[in-house]
């Protein structure tokens, strides 16, 4: 009975033990206020990347003196990724990440170790749109204004983004030699003396003409040509001499044989290869074979083929794919025109590569139509079967019926006005894009033809429309825009 | 009734009394305590033995220091334990060739040690190979681990270092994604000169892809030279096949 008593007494004790209150042997301090105050402010920020200034100067309620704190501002841009813009309190700085939205996280820290945070939202927007881009020279240097429309981009209106380049990234040396939009990122320029990449969004230079390349690059800075390949690649034509690249970089230098080459300033793009391009030293076609720096050869035509493409026996004047395409595989037409070795003589060429025995889809004698002799500018059509050239002054248009291996008589389209000289002249294509096939809804409608005068030292842009099927140009410019140099060279960019 | 209260209470004393003692696991390794052989994988080794040559380098190096490491298995002792190496007999390396510490020991609290193994450029070593396979001999304080092949890099009773003057084919050369088969073809030692000549490239080990295409772009440009240089006798390999820088080839 007694150790029941016990037991009892043992298991009260218990009970009333767990009544008893934790209360931990921590000091507790009642904090002062110390939070940013965002009643009534702004916070949701836009602004057009590498162009506008964020400013804030959060109101920080902190009792004590505001000089003791220190602030911290970052941009996060990826999980676990973040800039650091500013160690103040306030902020005032350019964002030059690329256009998305963003949060920016202030922190205010006092010497006591304690916190305030608060998140901003920052919107960074695209400065620079798609547009047709048109590379100028002006006082030795290579410039860029990017041209809208609403012909050509619907719902917009007529703008032009002047010196693109030259505003965010200064002068670049050289007259320009191309302008190509390569990717949804990047666009590529080359001028005569360098060659650079920049951002599409805000033109911002990427890469400098040494970071172009792996390695060591070319000896001597002599960019002739450059084009986007077939497979997300871009070939650049150097003194003669064909790179290929590899995620933005050119890691190779094609080499072909013994004999050499000597690669003409144009490359096209083929099925199932980074592209081709003509040896003017050999006068033959020559391969850009998928991730490798050794040619591929054409095997020889039949004897019945009007042209071979491992000899062709005369010089490229300027080649491009162009309307129509082998079924199977895929992969479009090429026009070429040539011309003779020596001799007044000039033609048109059809090519389908993918039947190197009978490539010839035409071969057309185009010695006499007008003022051939002295063209300078070629262009075709994606959509029909439409062939352009231009002279220092006039631009004719033409059709061609490849079965019938001729084509129609060419019509003059568009003549410069007195004092100004034909620099560039483009179609908007779809060959900036990836791809053999790339086909857009506005391929081949619009044609550019810059001009330049000498005596007013003033350029032209001329925006015509072209029927896709004849190639008739309306002879009514659409709009005409005036640049501050001499155009080189025109290419759409595309976003 | 008494006498069942005081039985109960005292089985549940001692239940109690148990429940309270901490369970203890034996965290010992209760067996004999091994050691093994192996190489850093970023010294070149693979699998069973690391190769080294001395042709790429210039003539002045006459020897150099390879390491293979001992790595115990078994509990840290704060003592120091001596271990034993022996070579293999089927070792193609002259005696005069290699010299390794003959006094090895794990240090007290240590679990991997370096045995420094100095290989030397003798003249015969242009035309041949030479071959040291170090076993480890059981000891008081060691038997010999066992064979371990997981991943690049074995480790086990025993370890070789192979050594020559000659270009020989890294290990990884036919490795998918790492090697070099399919930029710029398959090893000779011809075409393994041509590539140090083109690029002065002597390691072909960890490269990029764009590394790869760089090295093929230079290399197949040399060779092209090198060919228009020599009309009708292009370059060929150590066994007289021509040789070309492409994916797969000779």
């Amino acid at each position: 009975m007694k150790i029941t008593n016990i037991f009892f007494f043992l298991i009260a004790v218990l009970f009333a033990g767990s009544c008893l209150k934790d209360k931990g042997n921590y000091n507790y301090k009642v904090l002062p206020d110390f939070l940013v105050d965002t009643s009534g402010t702004q916070t949701r920020f836009e602004v057009y990347q590498s162009k506008d200034k964020i400013t804030i100067r959060p109101s920080i309620v902190y009792k004590g003196n505001q000089d003791e704190l220190k602030g911290l501002w970052r941009l996060y841009v990826s999980a676990g990724v973040f800039d650091t813009l500013s160690r103040k309190t306030a902020i005032d700085t350019i964002i030059s990440r690329p256009p998305g939205t963003y949060t920016l996280e202030f922190e205010a820290l006092a010497p006591s170790g304690l916190k305030a945070l608060m998140q901003y939202t920052v919107v960074v927007l695209s400065p620079i749109s798609s547009g047709w881009m048109v590379a100028y020279e002006k006082g030795g240097n290579t410039d860029v204004d990017i041209i809208r429309a609403p012909e050509f981009i619907p719902g917009v209106r007529d703008t032009v983004y002047r010196a693109a380049y030259s505003v965010i990234n200064g002068p670049m040396p050289g007259k320009p030699v191309s302008i190509f939009y390569t990717s949804a990122n990047l666009a590529h320029i080359f001028t005569s003396a360098t060659g650079v990449t920049v951002q599409n969004t805000d033109f911002r230079r990427a890469q400098s003409w040494s970071q172009l390349f792996f390695g060591t690059g070319p000896e001597s800075v002599k960019p002739e040509g450059f084009y986007p390949g077939s497979f997300n690649s871009a070939i650049l034509i150097n003194k003669g001499e064909v790179y290929w690249s590899d995620n933005n970089l050119f890691v190779g230098k094609i080499t072909a044989d013994v004999n050499g080459y000597e690669a003409a300033p144009f490359i096209y793009p083929q099925y199932g290869k980074q592209g081709g391009f003509y040896d003017q030293k050999n006068m033959r076609f020559l391969t850009i074979e998928q991730q490798s720096s050794k040619a591929g050869f054409y095997p020889n035509a039949d004897a019945s083929a009007k042209f071979n493409l491992n000899n062709v026996g005369k010089n490229l004047l300027w080649i491009e794919r162009g309307f129509g395409q082998n079924a199977n595989p895929v992969d479009v037409y090429k026009y070429a025109f040539f011309k003779d070795v020596s001799g007044p003589g000039r033609y048109l060429y059809v090519i389908n590569t993918q039947t190197p025995a009978r490539p010839d889809i035409a071969a057309i004698d185009i010695s006499a139509i007008p003022e051939i002799i002295d063209a300078r500018f070629f262009e075709v059509g994606n959509l029909g079967p439409a062939g352009f050239y231009s002279t220092s002054a006039s631009v004719y248009f033409f059709q061609i019926d490849a079965t019938g291996n001729k084509i129609s008589t060419p019509m003059k389209g568009f003549q410069a006005p007195a004092g100004e000289e034909i620099t560039s002249m483009r179609l908007l294509k779809g060959i900036g894009t990836f791809g053999v096939n790339a086909v857009l809804t506005d391929d081949s409608k619009y044609m550019f033809v810059a001009t330049w005068n000498e005596q007013s030292q003033s350029g032209k842009v001329y925006l015509m429309s072209v029927n896709v099927t004849s190639g008739a140009i309306n002879p009514a410019p659409l709009r005409i825009w005036t640049v501050a140099g001499k155009i080189g060279d025109m290419q759409y960019k595309r976003s | 009734m008494k006498t069942l209260h005081i039985l109960f209470f005292i089985i549940v004393f001692f239940a109690a009394t148990i429940a309270c003692r901490k369970n203890k696991l034996d965290p010992a390794f209760r067996s004999e305590a091994r050691i093994s052989l192996t190489a850093n994988e970023a010294d070149g080794a693979r699998a069973d033995s690391i190769v080294f040559t001395f042709a790429i380098w210039p003539s002045s190096l006459v020897d150099t220091q390879i390491n293979l490491y001992a790595q115990v298995m078994g509990n840290l002792v704060d003592r120091e334990r001596a271990f034993k190496v022996e070579v293999d007999t089927s070792s193609t390396a002259k005696t005069d060739e290699y010299e390794y510490p003959k006094n090895l020991v794990v240090p007290p609290g240590n679990y991997r040690v370096a045995i420094p193994v100095k290989i030397k450029r003798s003249a015969r070593l242009v035309n041949a190979q030479a071959k040291l396979k170090l076993n480890i001999v059981p000891n008081d304080n060691f038997l010999p681990g066992p064979r371990v092949s997981t991943g690049l890099v074995n480790s086990g009773p025993s370890y070789s270092i192979i050594w020559s003057d000659q270009l020989t084919k890294p290990a990884f050369w036919d490795q998918v994604g790492v090697g070099m088969l399919w930029t710029v073809g398959k090893w000779s030692k011809v075409k393994h000169q041509l590539i140090i000549d083109a690029t002065g490239i002597r390691n072909f080990q960890d490269l990029t892809t764009a590394d790869k295409y760089y090295i093929a772009s230079k290399s197949l440009e040399y060779l092209n030279a090198y060919n228009a240089g020599h009309p009708g006798n292009p370059m060929k390999n150590e066994n007289g096949l021509v040789i070309d820088i492409c994916s797969q080839c000779d």
